[in-house]
């Protein structure tokens, strides 16, 4: 496809068309500061100037390592500007420990061929690391002095259809994380299934706190909005997380109809809102909660509807939603109208017959459904053998989508497992229930806190340098929270008994070194004699199987 | 932040002791204080709590802590915390 509209040509017309209206805002405290098309349009140039003249030209790639605020939403703007094809990456939220950063970067950025890396301040590691390996790096100053600068004239570079216009990795925080291939007719796809499943229209304003380089922030926010002509409100995620009372006075001060946060934002804002900070807030104007990217706890969105009912928050406008970054962006959604829905089903058939048999028992487990594909797309449930199961049989949600990434980069393994015939599997469980899919899990086991996704091995790295463990016998996962609405790490590994070193100093230099590498504290480590942490016979790691016998209370320390 | 309520930074070893206070009573889990023990509470916080701490010391100090000054270095424990505290308070 070489013909046809592009990202490019879609931002450069909305911008054009938006030229006099308030197209881009940040909100911060009580106040959004909105950005005009030509606004946009003219400091991006600014910018996409500076950029170019590191050598940044069309399909050359583009790491941006940036925290998500008005400075990184005009780097993508003027990264797309040039033809080039940015890369986002999450930077630390504790600067000065980036070494890790820095190996996960240089790896993304020789594996795309970054040629120029824009990237935050106090990342010396880093800077340093790209700077070794031919890449330009320009850094927040060099961002600020450009876009404070005189205002830019250069146009937009023509692209095709059939180009590349992002890298998107499918998770932000992995060691070594595969990185999706997206082309502009896809992207559009997406964005175009997306505005018709949420019914974007005329009048809507969307309010967003979740990051530029998650999807969810980039895709189903910002890209949504600038491409729709939908009139965007950003908050730095941090902003929101010190504070999370921000987002609902964003939502009640501008005027705000369809908002996004994974699960832990519905439940921190329940928890952690004040009274106090919510004064003369109404939410009556939103017509649309999403709640996505990791488990929706149904009884999450219940509590955040009954908290803020007095505030003018409705149950109808609790809505699920599934997508991932294969798909480029959301595929399934709950239908305009109505709430989300959930089932209570019995845990053992679900896991162990993987059939979801409804209960009314107290040990029934709440599964939430996450909506119904979105206009053009297609959902099935499939079994190993890739042959479509019946309703209420868990498999793997597989899609045929017209918002299909093109594939992983310098990953053909990978992508034929991805990519099979029509079909898009999406490495998620779950089952339909009529056109309802429910979702239930991953296929492999994931850790997702607070909606950064983890790979058991990414942890091995950390501890592999901890004295008296056991190399490689460990299994990670991660147990549902449902009063923090999102989950837990739990660590188990494999110690020397006869190391001389006590087993609760192991624990400790565990924990701070999993918190300093990753940022994330570990619920629970537990250390076990060596041997009671075998491998399948083909040297796998039964990360599932013991955290079903840490569940059961069947895998601790002892003492 | 709109809704502040200042104290003035307590002396010598009392603003150490405050902050771990303040750690223990808004941001431990009843497991975290109960293992934490004698600890340095902040050894325990992960970046989103990191992050609600900040809040917190500006609520309770009037002082701002913006993204780019949280580092290792300084939210390593309670003592580099409040010597940062009182460097930005002059």
């Amino acid at each position: 496809m070489t013909t046809g509209p592009t990202l490019q040509s879609v931002l450069r017309d909305r911008l054009a068309e938006a030229a006099s209206d308030p197209a881009l805002g940040w909100y911060s405290g009580r106040e959004c500061r909105w950005s005009s098309g030509a606004e946009l349009d003219a400091r991006s140039a600014a910018l996409a100037a500076r950029l170019a003249e590191e050598g940044l030209e069309p399909g050359a790639v583009c790491a941006v390592v940036l925290s998500s605020d008005p400075g990184a939403a005009l780097t993508v703007l003027a990264v797309l500007r040039t033809g080039a094809v940015p890369v986002l990456v999450a930077p630390p939220i504790l600067r000065g420990g980036d070494r890790g950063l820095a190996r996960t970067v240089v790896r993304v950025a020789e594996r795309a061929g970054a040629r120029v890396a824009a990237i935050a301040a106090g990342l010396p590691d880093l800077s340093a690391a790209l700077a070794e390996r031919g890449v330009r790096v320009v850094d927040e100053a060099g961002i600020r002095s450009a876009l404070e600068g005189p205002a830019g004239t250069s146009g937009w570079a023509e692209t095709r259809a059939g180009d590349v216009c992002f890298l998107q990795l499918t998770s932000g925080t992995t060691n070594d994380p595969k990185i999706c291939v997206w082309r502009h007719g896809p992207v559009l796809a997406a964005l175009e299934s997306m505005a018709a499943a949420m019914e974007i229209e005329s009048g809507d304003i969307v309010c967003n706190w979740t990051p530029l380089y998650h999807d969810m922030g980039l895709v189903n926010n910002f890209l949504l909005g600038l491409a729709t002509r939908t009139p965007l409100v950003m908050l730095r995620p941090t902003e929101f997380v010190r504070e999370p009372a921000v987002w609902l006075r964003a939502l009640s001060d501008t005027g705000a109809t369809v908002t996004w946060s994974p699960n832990f934002g519905y439940a921190l804002a329940v928890a952690r809102a004040a009274e106090d900070e919510l004064e003369d807030v109404r939410l009556d104007g939103v017509r649309a909660f999403w709640n996505a990217a990791e488990r929706i706890h149904p009884r999450t969105a219940r509590e955040f509807a009954e908290r803020f009912a007095p505030l003018g928050v409705r149950w109808e406008a609790m809505k699920g939603n599934f997508g991932c970054a294969e798909n480029v962006g959301g595929a399934t959604f709950t239908a305009p109208g109505e709430p989300m829905t959930w089932e209570r089903v019995d845990p053992a058939a679900l896991h162990e017959e993987r059939v979801a048999r409804l209960s009314d028992d107290t040990g029934a487990v709440e599964i939430a459904g996450v909506g119904r594909p979105a206009p053009g797309l297609e959902a099935r449930i499939l079994d190993e053998a890739g042959e479509p199961l019946p309703d209420g049989h868990v498999g793997e949600i597989a899609l045929v989508t017209p918002s299909r990434m093109d594939g992983y980069l310098g990953d053909p393994a990978a992508t034929a497992a991805a990519i099979d015939g029509p079909w898009l599997k999406t490495g998620d469980l779950g089952y339909l229930r009529g056109e309802e899919v429910f979702w239930v899990g991953r296929t492999q086991e994931r850790i997702v806190v607070n909606a950064r996704k983890f790979d058991p091995s990414d942890f091995e790295a950390v501890l592999l340098e901890i004295e008296g463990l056991r190399p490689g016998c460990f299994v990670a996962f991660g147990v549902d929270d449902e009063a923090e609405g999102t989950q837990r790490l739990v660590i188990a590994s494999e110690y020397r008994a006869n190391g001389g070193r006590p087993r609760a100093e192991i624990a400790t230099e565990v924990r701070i070194r999993i918190q300093q590498r990753h940022g994330i504290r570990p619920h629970d480590v537990v250390l076990v004699a060596e041997g009671s942490l075998p491998k399948t016979s083909s040297g796998k790691r039964r990360h599932r199987h013991f955290k079903s016998e840490y569940l059961a209370g069947r895998l601790t320390g002892g003492e | 932040m709109i809704f502040r309520r200042r104290r003035a930074l307590p002396e010598g070893p009392d603003l150490e002791r405050e902050l771990a206070a303040l750690v223990r009573a808004e941001l431990l889990t009843d497991e975290e204080r109960a293992s934490a023990g004698g600890g340095d509470p902040c050894e325990v916080l992960d970046s989103i709590r990191i992050l609600r701490l900040c809040a917190l010391v500006e609520k309770r100090y009037g002082i701002e802590i913006a993204d780019g000054e949280i580092t290792v270095e300084r939210f390593s424990g309670c003592g580099p915390l409040a010597e940062f505290l009182r460097e930005k308070a002059g």
